[in-house]
């Protein structure tokens, strides 16, 4: 096993950790704790047996595993800082909605 | 015709009494939006008296969203005009009349408080302001010689052609590209200005951000 395979299974234990952490807290609901667990658990199974994925490989005509995470993690990063920014545009929204109408209680229509 | 004035105010409770008395001698009522100050802001303008009416925004939201707080009362104050001047007193309230006066006398929806070009204003703001003017011109139609004075009056009912969504300090430019799309009248008048040290306007950042602004107006 080489030092990029331990550093990526001690991460995706970590990660483990902080998902069952939230969802001991309740922050994350029963599905949401399962499919998040099921994608660190999945992500250790590829460092460590980088064969398993040799099918998804031919499929897209990539030559190595690392190529292929690299490219999902690439494609999964904006699609999360996209979802990310439409979240805090919608939130910033109605936190000033909520603002202006508590300020304006006062003054008549 | 009722004039009411609207100025947001953050952190300003050692000049907006002074200001406010000053402003009152020009207009019957002032609405006041604090933006979430740290300081005693509100109480200031809550104790300044008859036809001051004190809002205040428990976040700190910026000045865009400050001043559609003071719009939305002004109109719900039956306002016919609304003059918008900042709280720092860098403005002159004995200009309001003139801004008034300018849009009665043309006939005009908007008039537009442009700061003298001169030595007390500094440069960046100077070289920013006349780049910023001369692209809002390129781009939209519309000639300000200063698109970043908050210093402004406009016909109440032409507040839905020039609302704005910028929260921060694009408000100044948005409402001139408003004005440009919807075909508003507008005229421009000089107006007095003095620049404190303590100045917490427009930085070379918010220009930067109001330049891409400007593009992301254009395309959209």
């Amino acid at each position: 096993m080489i030092g990029i395979q331990i550093v990526a299974i001690i991460f995706a234990l970590g990660m483990i950790y902080l998902s069952f952490l939230h969802f001991r807290r309740g922050e994350f609901g029963k599905i949401e704790f399962a499919l998040w667990q099921i994608l660190w658990v999945g992500l250790g199974v590829v460092v460590i047996y980088p064969q398993s994925v040799r099918f998804i490989l031919r499929a897209f005509s990539i030559s190595r595993t690392f190529d292929l995470v690299v490219v999902i993690g690439i494609v999964v990063s904006f699609g999360v800082t996209f979802r990310n920014y439409v979240i805090v545009k919608r939130i910033e929204k109605r936190v000033e909605e909520f603002t202006r109408e508590e300020s304006l209680k006062g003054v008549k229509k | 015709m009722k004039t009411v004035v609207v100025i947001p105010a953050l952190n300003e409770e050692q000049r907006i009494s002074m200001l406010l008395r000053e402003v009152l001698r020009y207009a019957e009522q002032v609405v006041v939006v604090d933006d979430g100050s740290s300081d005693h802001t509100y109480d200031v303008a809550q104790r300044a008296g008859q036809g001051v009416i004190a809002l205040r925004h428990r976040l700190n939201l910026g000045k865009g969203s400050a001043l559609k707080t003071g719009c939305e009362a002004a109109l719900r104050l039956h306002a016919d005009r609304v003059v918008l001047m900042d709280s720092d007193g860098q403005h002159k309230a004995s200009d309001i009349p003139r801004l008034l006066k300018k849009m009665e006398t043309q006939n005009v929806d908007i008039v537009f408080g442009s700061r003298k070009i001169g030595r007390a204003m500094p440069l960046v703001m100077m070289i920013g302001n006349a780049f910023l003017s001369r692209l809002t011109s390129v781009l939209f139609g519309i000639r300000i010689s200063d698109t970043q004075s908050g210093f402004r009056s406009f016909r109440a009912d032409v507040y839905s052609k020039i609302k704005w969504d910028s929260r921060r300090y694009s408000v100044e430019t948005e409402m001139i590209v408003n004005a440009g799309k919807h075909k508003l009248k507008f005229a421009e008048v000089e107006i007095e200005t003095i620049y404190h040290d303590n100045y917490k306007g427009t930085t070379f950042i918010d220009g930067i951000r109001i330049f891409l602004n400007i593009l992301m107006w254009r395309i959209i």
